[in-house]
Protein backbone atom coordinates (compact mmCIF):
# COMPACT_ATOMS: atom_id res chain seq x y z
CA UNK A 1 0.00 0.00 0.00
CA UNK A 2 1.52 3.45 -0.64
CA UNK A 3 2.44 5.90 1.80
CA UNK A 4 -0.35 8.52 0.80
CA UNK A 5 -3.71 6.48 0.88
CA UNK A 6 -6.11 9.50 0.31
CA UNK A 7 -6.23 12.47 -2.02
CA UNK A 8 -8.79 14.85 -0.85
CA UNK A 9 -9.16 18.28 -2.19
CA UNK A 10 -12.11 20.79 -0.90
CA UNK A 11 -13.12 23.89 -2.39
CA UNK A 12 -15.54 26.91 -1.24
CA UNK A 13 -17.64 28.65 -3.65
CA UNK A 14 -21.03 30.96 -2.89
CA UNK A 15 -21.17 29.61 0.71
CA UNK A 16 -20.85 26.07 0.22
CA UNK A 17 -17.90 23.72 0.77
CA UNK A 18 -17.35 20.10 -2.03
CA UNK A 19 -15.14 17.53 -0.84
CA UNK A 20 -13.39 15.49 -3.31
CA UNK A 21 -11.87 12.21 -1.73
CA UNK A 22 -10.30 9.73 -3.61
CA UNK A 23 -8.54 6.67 -1.08
CA UNK A 24 -6.38 3.86 -2.81
CA UNK A 25 -7.39 0.81 -1.29
CA UNK A 26 -7.55 -2.81 -2.87
CA UNK A 27 -11.24 -3.30 -1.75
CA UNK A 28 -11.21 -6.93 -1.79
CA UNK A 29 -14.67 -8.32 -1.50
CA UNK A 30 -12.89 -12.15 -0.80
CA UNK A 31 -13.61 -14.77 -2.55
CA UNK A 32 -17.10 -15.67 -1.80
CA UNK A 33 -18.10 -13.57 -4.69
CA UNK A 34 -14.79 -13.80 -6.68
CA UNK A 35 -15.19 -18.04 -7.61
CA UNK A 36 -13.31 -18.13 -10.32
CA UNK A 37 -9.94 -17.20 -7.91
CA UNK A 38 -8.24 -20.94 -6.77
CA UNK A 39 -6.85 -18.98 -3.96
CA UNK A 40 -9.37 -18.12 -1.05
CA UNK A 41 -9.07 -13.93 -0.78
CA UNK A 42 -10.26 -12.93 2.55
CA UNK A 43 -12.33 -10.14 2.16
CA UNK A 44 -10.08 -7.01 2.93
CA UNK A 45 -12.48 -3.49 3.13
CA UNK A 46 -12.94 -0.04 4.22
CA UNK A 47 -15.39 -0.17 6.60
CA UNK A 48 -15.99 3.14 7.86
CA UNK A 49 -15.25 6.29 6.75
CA UNK A 50 -15.94 9.66 8.35
CA UNK A 51 -15.14 13.26 7.42
CA UNK A 52 -14.82 16.01 10.23
CA UNK A 53 -15.13 19.92 10.24
CA UNK A 54 -14.24 21.77 12.99
CA UNK A 55 -15.07 19.00 15.43
CA UNK A 56 -18.58 18.61 13.54
CA UNK A 57 -18.89 14.51 11.95
CA UNK A 58 -20.26 15.74 8.47
CA UNK A 59 -20.23 12.63 7.06
CA UNK A 60 -20.02 8.93 7.80
CA UNK A 61 -19.92 6.64 5.54
CA UNK A 62 -20.22 2.41 6.26
CA UNK A 63 -19.22 0.83 3.37
CA UNK A 64 -19.76 -3.06 2.27
CA UNK A 65 -17.94 -5.29 0.23
CA UNK A 66 -19.94 -3.44 -2.81
CA UNK A 67 -17.78 -1.13 -3.46
CA UNK A 68 -15.39 -0.89 -5.71
CA UNK A 69 -11.20 -0.93 -5.86
CA UNK A 70 -10.03 2.85 -4.89
CA UNK A 71 -13.16 4.17 -4.18
CA UNK A 72 -14.47 8.12 -4.80
CA UNK A 73 -16.61 9.76 -2.68
CA UNK A 74 -17.57 13.56 -2.77
CA UNK A 75 -20.17 15.94 -1.34
CA UNK A 76 -20.64 19.17 0.12
CA UNK A 77 -22.12 21.10 3.10
CA UNK A 78 -23.19 25.08 3.68
CA UNK A 79 -20.20 26.60 5.27
CA UNK A 80 -16.61 26.57 5.28
CA UNK A 81 -14.18 29.34 4.90
CA UNK A 82 -11.05 29.61 2.74
CA UNK A 83 -8.55 28.33 4.53
CA UNK A 84 -10.37 25.88 7.05
CA UNK A 85 -8.94 22.25 7.76
CA UNK A 86 -11.17 19.64 6.64
CA UNK A 87 -10.26 15.95 8.13
CA UNK A 88 -10.90 12.38 6.31
CA UNK A 89 -10.16 9.39 8.25
CA UNK A 90 -11.08 5.37 7.02
CA UNK A 91 -10.66 2.38 8.95
CA UNK A 92 -10.79 -1.45 7.25
CA UNK A 93 -11.64 -4.64 8.54
CA UNK A 94 -8.35 -5.50 9.08
CA UNK A 95 -8.21 -2.62 11.53
CA UNK A 96 -6.05 -0.38 9.17
CA UNK A 97 -6.24 3.71 9.18
CA UNK A 98 -5.28 6.68 7.45
CA UNK A 99 -6.34 10.47 8.04
CA UNK A 100 -5.79 13.03 5.59
CA UNK A 101 -6.28 16.85 5.59
CA UNK A 102 -7.47 19.34 3.12
CA UNK A 103 -7.46 23.29 3.76
CA UNK A 104 -10.25 24.18 2.10
CA UNK A 105 -9.32 26.33 -1.73
CA UNK B 1 1.35 -33.58 50.46
CA UNK B 2 -2.51 -34.25 50.00
CA UNK B 3 -3.15 -30.89 51.17
CA UNK B 4 -0.52 -29.06 49.53
CA UNK B 5 -2.49 -30.24 46.45
CA UNK B 6 -5.70 -29.27 47.73
CA UNK B 7 -4.85 -25.54 48.38
CA UNK B 8 -2.57 -25.71 44.96
CA UNK B 9 -6.23 -26.68 43.21
CA UNK B 10 -8.45 -23.74 45.24
CA UNK B 11 -5.30 -21.21 44.45
CA UNK B 12 -5.79 -22.27 40.68
CA UNK B 13 -9.42 -22.38 40.49
CA UNK B 14 -9.64 -18.65 42.05
CA UNK B 15 -7.02 -17.62 39.70
CA UNK B 16 -9.11 -18.90 36.70
CA UNK B 17 -12.51 -17.27 37.95
CA UNK B 18 -10.61 -14.01 38.40
CA UNK B 19 -9.46 -13.94 35.37
CA UNK B 20 -12.74 -15.03 33.47
CA UNK B 21 -14.53 -12.12 35.93
CA UNK B 22 -11.69 -9.41 34.66
CA UNK B 23 -11.96 -10.66 30.59
CA UNK B 24 -16.30 -10.48 31.14
CA UNK B 25 -15.50 -6.75 33.00
CA UNK B 26 -12.95 -5.88 30.11
CA UNK B 27 -15.50 -6.50 27.48
CA UNK B 28 -18.37 -4.55 29.12
CA UNK B 29 -16.11 -1.35 29.40
CA UNK B 30 -14.66 -1.98 25.41
CA UNK B 31 -18.33 -2.24 24.57
CA UNK B 32 -19.41 1.19 26.94
CA UNK B 33 -16.33 2.87 24.66
CA UNK B 34 -18.01 2.06 21.36
CA UNK B 35 -21.30 2.87 22.37
CA UNK B 36 -20.75 6.93 21.64
CA UNK B 37 -19.53 6.16 17.93
CA UNK B 38 -21.37 4.92 15.04
CA UNK B 39 -20.03 1.23 14.64
CA UNK B 40 -20.27 -0.74 11.58
CA UNK B 41 -23.38 -2.36 10.94
CA UNK B 42 -21.75 -5.86 10.34
CA UNK B 43 -25.68 -7.49 10.09
CA UNK B 44 -27.16 -5.01 8.10
CA UNK B 45 -24.05 -5.60 5.61
CA UNK B 46 -24.60 -9.38 5.91
CA UNK B 47 -28.21 -9.69 4.90
CA UNK B 48 -29.72 -11.31 2.13
CA UNK B 49 -32.42 -8.87 1.50
CA UNK B 50 -32.87 -5.13 1.43
CA UNK B 51 -35.83 -5.18 3.25
CA UNK B 52 -33.63 -7.31 6.22
CA UNK B 53 -30.38 -5.03 5.69
CA UNK B 54 -32.68 -1.99 6.49
CA UNK B 55 -34.21 -3.47 9.33
CA UNK B 56 -31.29 -4.01 10.76
CA UNK B 57 -29.93 -0.82 10.09
CA UNK B 58 -32.61 1.35 10.70
CA UNK B 59 -35.67 -0.69 12.62
CA UNK B 60 -37.35 0.55 10.04
CA UNK B 61 -40.41 -2.34 7.87
CA UNK B 62 -41.96 -0.27 5.38
CA UNK B 63 -40.03 1.38 2.46
CA UNK B 64 -42.40 3.68 0.57
CA UNK B 65 -41.65 4.34 -3.17
CA UNK B 66 -40.46 8.03 -3.98
CA UNK B 67 -38.89 7.88 -7.35
CA UNK B 68 -39.95 11.76 -7.67
CA UNK B 69 -38.36 13.01 -4.50
CA UNK B 70 -34.87 11.17 -5.09
CA UNK B 71 -32.89 11.44 -8.02
CA UNK B 72 -30.40 8.95 -9.44
CA UNK B 73 -27.58 9.94 -12.01
CA UNK B 74 -26.22 6.67 -13.50
CA UNK B 75 -25.77 6.33 -16.43
CA UNK B 76 -27.99 3.39 -18.07
CA UNK B 77 -25.37 1.07 -19.56
CA UNK B 78 -21.97 0.50 -18.12
CA UNK B 79 -18.82 -1.21 -19.75
CA UNK B 80 -17.05 -2.60 -17.57
CA UNK B 81 -18.90 -3.09 -13.94
CA UNK B 82 -18.19 0.39 -12.56
CA UNK B 83 -20.17 3.17 -12.16
CA UNK B 84 -20.09 7.19 -11.47
CA UNK B 85 -23.69 7.48 -9.26
CA UNK B 86 -25.08 10.45 -8.32
CA UNK B 87 -27.64 10.22 -5.86
CA UNK B 88 -30.06 13.26 -4.83
CA UNK B 89 -32.69 13.09 -1.98
CA UNK B 90 -35.74 16.56 -2.56
CA UNK B 91 -37.04 15.11 0.98
CA UNK B 92 -36.89 16.98 3.68
CA UNK B 93 -34.69 15.87 7.59
CA UNK B 94 -32.79 13.45 4.89
CA UNK B 95 -31.14 11.71 7.75
CA UNK B 96 -28.95 9.27 5.55
CA UNK B 97 -28.76 8.02 2.58
CA UNK B 98 -27.83 4.32 1.56
CA UNK B 99 -27.13 2.37 -1.54
CA UNK B 100 -28.27 -1.47 -2.02
CA UNK B 101 -27.84 -3.62 -5.39
CA UNK B 102 -30.71 -6.08 -4.94
CA UNK B 103 -28.52 -8.46 -7.32
CA UNK B 104 -25.86 -8.83 -4.67
CA UNK B 105 -25.16 -11.66 -2.75
CA UNK B 106 -25.26 -8.78 0.33
CA UNK B 107 -26.98 -6.64 -1.11
CA UNK B 108 -26.15 -3.04 0.83
CA UNK B 109 -23.34 -1.60 -0.28
CA UNK B 110 -22.89 1.55 1.36
CA UNK B 111 -24.74 3.64 3.74
CA UNK B 112 -23.51 7.62 4.02
CA UNK B 113 -25.24 9.10 7.67
CA UNK B 114 -24.96 12.94 6.84
CA UNK B 115 -25.10 15.71 9.30
CA UNK B 116 -27.70 19.07 8.95
CA UNK B 117 -25.07 21.08 7.21
CA UNK B 118 -24.58 18.36 4.56
CA UNK B 119 -26.36 18.65 1.72
CA UNK B 120 -27.94 15.44 0.38
CA UNK B 121 -26.37 14.78 -2.59
CA UNK B 122 -23.71 12.01 -2.86
CA UNK B 123 -21.49 11.28 -5.43
CA UNK B 124 -19.96 7.90 -5.48
CA UNK B 125 -18.51 5.14 -7.71
CA UNK B 126 -20.10 1.37 -7.24
CA UNK B 127 -19.13 -1.93 -8.40
CA UNK B 128 -22.14 -3.17 -10.42
CA UNK B 129 -21.54 -6.62 -12.04
CA UNK B 130 -24.55 -8.06 -13.41
CA UNK B 131 -27.56 -6.15 -15.11
CA UNK B 132 -30.01 -4.98 -12.56
CA UNK B 133 -31.70 -2.33 -10.30
CA UNK B 134 -29.83 0.46 -8.12
CA UNK B 135 -31.49 1.13 -5.11
CA UNK B 136 -31.35 4.62 -3.35
CA UNK B 137 -33.14 4.41 0.51
CA UNK B 138 -33.09 7.54 2.54
CA UNK B 139 -34.18 7.96 5.82
CA UNK B 140 -35.93 10.95 6.97
CA UNK B 141 -38.14 11.16 10.38
CA UNK B 142 -37.67 7.97 11.01
CA UNK B 143 -39.29 6.58 7.66
CA UNK B 144 -37.47 5.13 5.02
CA UNK B 145 -38.08 6.41 0.81
CA UNK B 146 -36.75 4.64 -2.07
CA UNK B 147 -36.10 5.24 -5.75
CA UNK B 148 -34.36 2.61 -8.44
CA UNK B 149 -32.91 2.70 -11.81
CA UNK B 150 -32.05 0.21 -14.09
CA UNK B 151 -28.60 -0.59 -14.94
CA UNK B 152 -27.40 -2.23 -18.33
CA UNK B 153 -24.39 -4.02 -18.07
CA UNK B 154 -22.83 -4.93 -21.53
CA UNK B 155 -19.78 -7.24 -20.31
CA UNK B 156 -21.08 -9.45 -17.85
CA UNK B 157 -18.39 -11.03 -16.60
Amino acid sequence: MPTKTIEIRAKHKNGTTTVNALITHPMEPGSQINSKARIARLPHFIQEVTCKYKEITLLTAHWGVGMPKNPYLSFSFSGGEKGDRIDLKWVDNKGNSDTAEAIIK
Amino acid sequence: MNSINQNRRTILKGALAVGAVGAVLGKRLAYANQANKPVWPKEAFNANTIEDALFKLTGGNTIIPRPNDILIKAPTIAENGLAHITIQSNIPDTESISIAIPNNPSPLVANFILDPKVSTTITTRIKIENTGDIVAIITANNKLYSAKKRMRITAEK
